[in-house]
Formats: C-alpha cells, sequence, structure tokens
C-alpha cells in the first residue's frame, strides 16, 4: 500500500456541466476519479396566488453530480484554477469546488506524475478560491434530508447536496430483526464558513433533534480552499441583485468569510467535541459490508456506506475502465485510527483498487445514545 | 480484539420493533387502497343509485388487499430485488456475454409463464364470439399457447436485447426508433387484413399485461446489476421493462399473420388440439374459472395460492440455481432473501384474494352499472315479485296524443308507487307479476359523458397509485436519480397519465375511433417529445409505461372495457390498456422537458 499526503479535489456540479469537467480531468491526466449522483436544494419562489395559504418558497431539488479526485499539492492549484475557469464555478448555481488535504492509503498511484502540466497549465497567480470554510456532513435517515435542507437554505449558508446512501451499524448484529431498522441513510454535504460552523452545528443540532437518539450525525471537516455554491433561491427577485450575490461579491472582495456576522445569542446547548478523524475507505461493490465489520470490530461504532462511479482512464477501452465502487465512510476516535486501518489492511476482503482515506475532523456533535444504526 | 458483540435487545423491544416496522409498511399502503374501494363504493351506490352486494365481503378483501401490498413490497425489497441486482453484478464478471443472453432469454420466457397476468388477457376477450372474429377466438381459446409463446419470446427476446443494450451502450431512444415504426407498420399490416385487424387491440395491450408485479421488479434490478457492471455509459438499467411491453406486440402480429396462412379456415378445432386440451385445462384457464360461479370459495383460495407460488417461486428458483451454479457464490444475507421471497409469496396471495374477492367484484359491480348514466338499465336483483296480481287494479292515462299507457300503484315503504304495467311480465299462470325496477340515464349527453369520463380518469389515477411495480419502480428511480425525481411526484404523474389514458381509451370504445389511428398518434407524439428530451427522462417515461398496467388496475380496466364493450356492441374491449400504458409516457417526457428547461434557464 502507498501512503502519501494528497489533496483531493471534489466538485459538486450541475449535471449539465459533466463534459466540460471531465475534458479538464482528461487534460491534466486525471486517470483515476470517482463520482456519483446527487441533488443539489434550492429554495424557489412561487407566487402562488391560487393558494395563498401556502408559503412562497418551496425546495427544489436539481439533478448533480459529485466527482473528486486525488492529486498531489503542487499540481492542485493549477487543475483547481482551470475547473474554476471552464466550469465557470464563480458563477453561483454552477457548482462547488473544494480542496483538502487528506492521508490517502492505495493500492496504486492516484497521480500521474505527467508532463501536461507544464506545457499547458500554469497555476495563475492570482487564486480565487476562497479560504476559511469548513465541510458540514450530516447523516440523517432517508426521507429526513429535506427537513435538514430547508434549514441550511434557511439560515443562507449554501446550497446543500445530498444523496443516498445505507448504514452499517448495530444493527447488523440484530438478526434477522435487523429488517425492522431502516438501515437506508441520506448524507448531506454543505459548506459554511469556519468561524461560523459551530453556531450553525448547533442550530442544526436543536431543529433537526440530533441530541435525540436515532436521530443523525453531523460532523465537520476542514477545507484548504473551496468555492460555495450560494444560489440559495430561484425564482423571482425584487432587487437587481439577489442577496447570494451580494455576500459573493463582498467574499471575493474580502478573500475571506471573516467580514460575516451572526447573531446566535439565543442557543444554549454545549456541543460535545472529541478528537476524532474521518477514516473512509473505496472498495468494490459488495465489499463494503465486511470491511465494515472488520472496522466495527476493532472500535468503528458504525459506518455510512454509498455507491459512486470510478473511473480509470488507464484501463484498456475495450474492457471499459467504469465501474462501481462503494465508498464508506466513519468517525472515529484517533486513539482506533491504528488499530482499524490495520484491520482492514489485514482483511481478507480488502481486494486490490481499493483506498483508505483520512482526514481529520474538526468537530462532531456524537450523540450515540441508544443509538442503533 | 472483537468490541462488537452481539447485541441484544429484549423481547419486548423487538416486539415494539416489529410493531413499528410492520405498522410503517401497511400505514404506507392503505390510503391508495382505500381511497380506491371508498371511491368505487361511493359512485356505485350515491352516484349511480344502484346496489352494492358483498359489501361484507368487499371490506374484507379490501384490509387483506392492503396487508397483501404491504407483505408484497416489502417482500420484493429483501428478497428478489437484491437476489436480481446480486446476478446482475456478478454474472458478467463470471460468464461470457452468450452465457448472460441466455439466462436473460430463460428469465424472459419463465416470467411470462409464470405470471398469471396473461389470463386477464383471456378474460377480457371472454365476450368475443368464433364468428365475428375467428382468429382472435382461437388465438384466446383453442391456440391460446401460440399467444402464450408468442409473448414469452417477445419477452424473452426483450429482455436479451435490453442486456445487450448495456454491454454495447446502445441508447435506448435508438432502439426505440427502430422498433416502433416496425410495430406501427405491422400494425396498419394487420388492419388491411380482414382476420389479423381483430388482434390489433389484442396485440397492443398484451405487452403491458405481461410485465407484471414480480417480472418487473426482478428484470428491473437484473438490469440495474448488469448496467452497474457492464455498462460503459451513465446507463442506469432501465429500458428492459419498456421492451418487454414491446416486442410481445410485434411477436403476436406476427404469429397472427403466420398462424393466418398456415390455416386460412380458421377451424375452431385449433392448430394442435392436443396442446389446446393442455393449455385449456393449464393456468389459462384461471381467469375465466375464477370469474365464473365455478368451485366454492376454498378452492378459489387454494388456486389463488398456487397462483402466487407459480408467480414468485419458479423465478426465484431459476435465480438461485444461476446464483449457485453459473456464478457459484453463496447468497448474501440469505436469511433476508428467503424471508423475502417467503412473504412475497404471502403477500402475493392475500393481494390476489383482494383483488379477487374484493376489488375485481366491486370493479364488475360498477363496471355493469355505468351505462346507467347514459341509458335506462334494470336491475334484476331489485325485482320484485308480485302474487296473485289482480288486473283491475291496472289503471290507464293518455297524453295530448292521444297514446294509452297502463300503470298501476305497488305498495312501498314510503307508500303507493306507480309503476308502468307490461303485460310481459304478467305470468298468466301462477298469477304474478315480475316488477323489475329500472333505473337512469341519470344524464343527458354531453354530462353523462363527461361524469363518465371524470369516473374514468379517477378510477385509472387510483388503481395506478396502488400498482405494486410502480411503487417498487419509483423507489428505485428515487435512489437512482439520487431524490431529485421523488417517487411520490413520479407516481402522481403515472397515475395522472394511466387517467388521461383510460378517458382516450373510454372516447375510442364509446366513438368508436379507428385504435390504429388513435394509438399511432399517441406514440407519435411520443416519439417527437423524446426527441427533445434527455435520454435518462426517455428510459424512465418508457419504463413507466410498462409497469402502470399491474393486477390492480387491470381488472378495474377489464371490468370497465366488458360493462362499455357489452353495451356498445363492440367485437373485443381490447385497447384500452395500451392507451392507459401510452399517456404516462407522454406526461413523464413533458415533466422531464420542464425540469431541464429550469436548468438550462438557470445555467
Amino acid at each position: 500500500m502507498i501512503a502519501a499526503n494528497l489533496k483531493k479535489l471534489s466538485v459538486d456540479l450541475s449535471k449539465g456541466l459533466e463534459p466540460k469537467l471531465i475534458e479538464v480531468l482528461k487534460d491534466f491526466g486525471i486517470e483515476h476519479y470517482f463520482y456519483h449522483s446527487a441533488r443539489t436544494s434550492r429554495l424557489r419562489f412561487h407566487s402562488r396566488w391560487y393558494a395563498p395559504w401556502k408559503q412562497p418558497w418551496s425546495l427544489y431539488d436539481e439533478v448533480a453530480s459529485s466527482f473528486w479526485f486525488y492529486t498531489n499539492s503542487e499540481r492542485a492549484s493549477a487543475i483547481e484554477q482551470k475547473i474554476l475557469s471552464e466550469l465557470g464555478l464563480e458563477k453561483s448555481g454552477r457548482g462547488t469546488l473544494k480542496s483538502s488535504f487528506v492521508d490517502v492509503l492505495s493500492a496504486f498511484s492516484l497521480d500521474r506524475n505527467n508532463q501536461m502540466l507544464s506545457v499547458n497549465q500554469k497555476a495563475s497567480s492570482k487564486d480565487a478560491l476562497l479560504v476559511g470554510f469548513s465541510e458540514l456532513i450530516g447523516i440523517v435517515p432517508r426521507g429526513k434530508a429535506d427537513v435538514l435542507n430547508r434549514i441550511i437554505l434557511g439560515l443562507g449558508v449554501c446550497a446543500p447536496l445530498s444523496y443516498y446512501g445505507m448504514g452499517n451499524g448495530k444493527r447488523d448484529q440484530l438478526g434477522l430483526l435487523r429488517i425492522t431498522i431502516p438501515a437506508e441513510k441520506e448524507m448531506v454535504k454543505f459548506i459554511v464558513p469556519t468561524h461560523d460552523a459551530q453556531a450553525i452545528t448547533k442550530t442544526i443540532v436543536e431543529e433537526c433533534g440530533f441530541d435525540r437518539a436515532n436521530q443523525g450525525i453531523i460532523y465537520q471537516l476542514p477545507l484548504n480552499k473551496c468555492v460555495p455554491d450560494s444560489l440559495i433561491r430561484i425564482g423571482q427577485h425584487e432587487h437587481a441583485a439577489s442577496m447570494e450575490q451580494v455576500i459573493n461579491a463582498m467574499d471575493s472582495l474580502k478573500g475571506s468569510t471573516l467580514w460575516r456576522t451572526r447573531d446566535y445569542r439565543r442557543q444554549s446547548k454545549r456541543i460535545k467535541t472529541e478528537t476524532q478523524i474521518c477514516l473512509s475507505f473505496i472498495c468494490d461493490e459488495g465489499s463494503s459490508g465486511a470491511l465494515s465489520q472488520v472496522a466495527m470490530q476493532n472500535g468503528a461504532p458504525g459506518a455510512s456506506t454509498f455507491r459512486c462511479g470510478y473511473q480509470n482512464l488507464s484501463a484498456d477501452p475495450s474492457i471499459g475502465g467504469e465501474i462501481t465502487k462503494e465508498f464508506t465512510s466513519m468517525v472515529v476516535p484517533e486513539s482506533r485510527q491504528e488499530s482499524i486501518v490495520s484491520a482492514l489492511t489485514k482483511s481478507e476482503y480488502l481486494l486490490a483498487g481499493v483506498i483508505v482515506e483520512i482526514a481529520k475532523v474538526n468537530s462532531l456533535e456524537l450523540l450515540r445514545k441508544n443509538r442503533i444504526e | 480484539m472483537k468490541l462488537a458483540a452481539r447485541n441484544t435487545i429484549s423481547f419486548k423491544e423487538a416486539l415494539n420493533l416489529c410493531f413499528l416496522y410492520a405498522s410503517n409498511r401497511i400505514s404506507k399502503q392503505a390510503p391508495a387502497v382505500v381511497a380506491m374501494i371508498a371511491y368505487l363504493m361511493i359512485f356505485q351506490t350515491l352516484v349511480l343509485g344502484m346496489p352494492l352486494s358483498q359489501n361484507f365481503s368487499i371490506v374484507v378483501s379490501s384490509l387483506l388487499l392492503i396487508l397483501g401490498l404491504a407483505f408484497f413490497l416489502e417482500g420484493l425489497n429483501l428478497g428478489l430485488m437484491p437476489l436480481g441486482e446480486t446476478i446482475g453484478l456478478r454474472l458478467p464478471r463470471k460468464r461470457s456475454l452468450s452465457t448472460v443472453l441466455i439466462l436473460a432469454l430463460v428469465i424472459g420466457i419463465v416470467a411470462t409463464f409464470a405470471e398469471p397476468s396473461i389470463a386477464a388477457l383471456k378474460l377480457a376477450g371472454s365476450t368475443v364470439a368464433y364468428e365475428r372474429a375467428p382468429l382472435l377466438y382461437r388465438l384466446l381459446n383453442q391456440d391460446a399457447w401460440i399467444l402464450v409463446f408468442s409473448i414469452a419470446l417477445g419477452v424473452g427476446a426483450a429482455v436479451v436485447v435490453a442486456l445487450l443494450r448495456f454491454y454495447r451502450s446502445w441508447k435506448l431512444r435508438s432502439i426505440l426508433y427502430l422498433v416502433m415504426p416496425i410495430l406501427i407498420s405491422l400494425t396498419i399490416a394487420a388492419k388491411l387484413h380482414p382476420q389479423v385487424q381483430h388482434l390489433i387491440g389484442l396485440a397492443w395491450d398484451s405487452g403491458g399485461v405481461t410485465t407484471g408485479p414480480v417480472t418487473v421488479p426482478l428484470v428491473l434490478a437484473l438490469g440495474i446489476g448488469v448496467s452497474r457492471m457492464v455498462g460503459k455509459e451513465h446507463n442506469q438499467g432501465f429500458g428492459i421493462v419498456t421492451l418487454a411491453s414491446l416486442f410481445p406486440i410485434g411477436f403476436v402480429l406476427v404469429a397472427g399473420f403466420v398462424l393466418s396462412s398456415i390455416d386460412p379456415g380458421h377451424s375452431k378445432l385449433g392448430l394442435v388440439p392436443a396442446l389446446s386440451e393442455f393449455f385449456t385445462t393449464s393456468s389459462l384457464e384461471s381467469a375465466s374459472r375464477l370469474s365464473s360461479d365455478f368451485g366454492t370459495t376454498l378452492e378459489k383460495t387454494l388456486s389463488l395460492l398456487t397462483t402466487a407460488i407459480q408467480a414468485v417461486l419458479p423465478l426465484c428458483l431459476l435465480l438461485l440455481f444461476a446464483l449457485k451454479f453459473l456464478i457459484r457464490e453463496k447468497i448474501k444475507r440469505r436469511d433476508e432473501v428467503f424471508f423475502g421471497i417467503f412473504i412475497a409469496i404471502i403477500g402475493m396471495f392475500l393481494l390476489s384474494i383482494g383483488i379477487q374477492f374484493g376489488l375485481s367484484s366491486l370493479g364488475t359491480q360498477v363496471g355493469k352499472s355505468l351505462p346507467v348514466t347514459w341509458q335506462s338499465v334494470s336491475i334484476e336483483e331489485n325485482s320484485i315479485e308480485v302474487k296473485n296480481f289482480d288486473h283491475t287494479i291496472v289503471q290507464h292515462s293518455i297524453d295530448s296524443k292521444g297514446t294509452i299507457k297502463s300503470f298501476f300503484l305497488l305498495e312501498k315503504d314510503l307508500g303507493p308507487q306507480r309503476i308502468w304495467f307490461d303485460p310481459a311480465s304478467y305470468n298468466a299462470s301462477n298469477k304474478s307479476y315480475t316488477y323489475v325496477p329500472q333505473i337512469g340515464p341519470l344524464l343527458a349527453q354531453p354530462w353523462s359523458g363527461l361524469a363518465l369520463a371524470l369516473f374514468v380518469f379517477f378510477l385509472g389515477y387510483g388503481a395506478t397509485r396502488a400498482e405494486p411495480a410502480l411503487i417498487t419502480m419509483g423507489k428505485k428511480i428515487e435512489d437512482l436519480t439520487a431524490g431529485t425525481l421523488k417517487s411520490k411526484l413520479l407516481e402522481r404523474n403515472v397515475a395522472v397519465g394511466v387517467g388521461l389514458g383510460l378517458v382516450l381509451g373510454l372516447l375510442q370504445n364509446l366513438y368508436q375511433f379507428d385504435f390504429v389511428v388513435t394509438i399511432t398518434l399517441v406514440y407519435a407524439g411520443i416519439m417527437i417529445l423524446g426527441a427533445f428530451s434527455h435520454n435518462d427522462f426517455v428510459d424512465i417515461a418508457w419504463d413507466c409505461a410498462g409497469v402502470t398496467t399491474g393486477p390492480i388496475t387491470v381488472p378495474l380496466v377489464i371490468a370497465l372495457g366488458l360493462g362499455l364493450g357489452t353495451q356498445n356492441d363492440i367485437v373485443e374491449g381490447f385497447g384500452m390498456l395500451s392507451l392507459a400504458s401510452s399517456m404516462p409516457i407522454l406526461l413523464v417526457l413533458v415533466q422531464g422537458l420542464i425540469a431541464r428547461s429550469l436548468v438550462r434557464n438557470k445555467l
């Protein structure tokens, strides 16, 4: 296994922009990338003259795709700039670009050292990506994501990205009785300014009832740089520019989000934070259950899995380089990292091509009292 | 170090979990079924003013229908679909393309033989007279085996082509642009043939009817698995249901042409009498046997249990065989899969009882009463026999033109009521007079037509909302689109489409529009809209069409078709189902185009 500190670049974008992104990835010689379908939620204005008792804002879901790949830090900047300019991500509503540092254990090299960078692309001197952001990831029972999405949009944070997954946890140890506990989960990812993250987490925990058993968890991952999708409302606007456009312009001018302030005085609950890491692995479809069990036997409290596509451009085109994989992530105490990783790497289920990704968790709302997932 | 020991929970907690689980599943199915039954009951009694018989049986059967749906859908989710998906995922890795395709062909054929839906076609054609349409009569009776084989081969070929599509990354749209003109040409050729023309409705209905509640989820799961494994484009596994609905149309029409050329005289004995005998005593007879008064309730119930086992088990055994001997892998979560198959059979059994003794019986009563909206109908079950009828009580009246009418007064609960005297109802031998009350027409034209159209629309809408295959498909689509296309919204759109399709079918039935022209125009519209739609939406829209005609909709539509067909003296009542399945395609395509334009405007 090759261990490396790499940069993970994630692009969540409108479905229509997929071909452009794939072109950019090909230009940079990114041979391995992962993707999955998702939905971006926004608020849509309806005049509803025929039903004045209804709220004018409804949730509007848009087909989106989430792509990610791993690259070394030197090349990351140039790729980020190119993606940003080619896909026009500065314009809100087109997508999100995120980059973060992760430790990756992989059976193969994920980043080819090709020469295209020096020939075609040079990192731009001006970095248009913003700093000071974190990513919040909420995992809720299936069907509850829209509640969380409404809160996020109501807070004016950014457009959240949701997708389906499965939970592996204590339910698997209940025998056939496990069927009575739904394993289907929804994952919601959204970007928040780091200085606001704790307060926003508190609000979400209170509103979504994450402090009650089986209602879900939320955790925060640090981002190195990002361009958030701040198109929160679509439809009729009363002014020449929407509030999101104004905020975007201010963020760009100031170069960060520190100018933003929020009043959270009403909140009283304390957030319980622990030193945690987010340990993820990507494996062949059908193997995640067994690997999750291995991790759980070594101290992982539970895991969430979602299906993703894997594109290997270096594969023989006649065979087809596109296959389905499973991405499993678990938030575990840092002290358990070594034993879990060691157990995973020794596992008989670990096949060639498995990638283990480790990222630090900034804070975590870990309220697993009586939790059966 | 093993930290996670086996979780133990108390018996009370386990019971609580089971109760929550069961109540959640049942409560999801209850609204659609209750609304459907209540709608039909209210329409029959309050709107049409007709009596409703077997009330208790209908209420109990409706409860069984709800339980059946809940059990069946859970069985599909736990057992059948994971099994299909596992085979779809593993088979392409372990076996060659030819093995995959052979298995696909066998699955398609077994699915058709196993599903009891083909019997519904026979029921729909029960009014066909040999003298008026000998070829159609033979295909539904003596030569039913030819019909079954044609449909089975059609479904088998469709599954093969659909899987090949995933391997070769063919677009469904391209296949449709090739297949649809062939089907329309065959239909026009059939229209010009004096005998085969009667098969057109049957052929178009056969496609939709054969993709039943077990076949659809199973082949869909298989397709999703294979597409995920071998798909080179963003293929999502859709298209199998579409092709399985379309291919049988061509195969049945071709069979009609061949049969007509081999035996132009259309002997009433059938092509191969031995096979005819076998098939008339086999499952194909179940529909007519069940619809008649043959057999006791126990016999009917046992027959339904056999049908349920026959619908689920052969396909599951085939898939288990493939897993064991072709893929050589153990079943993951074996307990869950076997439990799923078991409850799917129980669910199918309860569902069949609910449909047979509840929904179908209610639908037949409403179907028979429907003509009361535009014409007068006799209510035989409310007839009164007046004994010792005294002729002297008959009185006469005269109108301005001098026409004399006779009447007498009959004592009823609300006092004496005037009854027109009909000499034919008087039996002189035992001096009794039989009075058969009549009702209708309730509305004058065009209001009766409008009322009928509204009834049919809501009937289609309500029945479709309860269709198990559509519910399963909706959930799969929601999964694959990451929730962008919500299952509830899709179910609603498809249900509206079926409602509109039934209204179109009703108009076609009442006003005798040419079926070929109607279906050609509808599909031409679909093809034009499809040209502007995104590939994913084309796949989803077409697959939705295949799942609309399931066990809930079919008996109701057939009851409706028979009721209307008998009144209108139509040779056969086919065609309504195919129109009902075509309109949802249009609506889903429109939904896709709207969503696309919103995204395009934003970008």
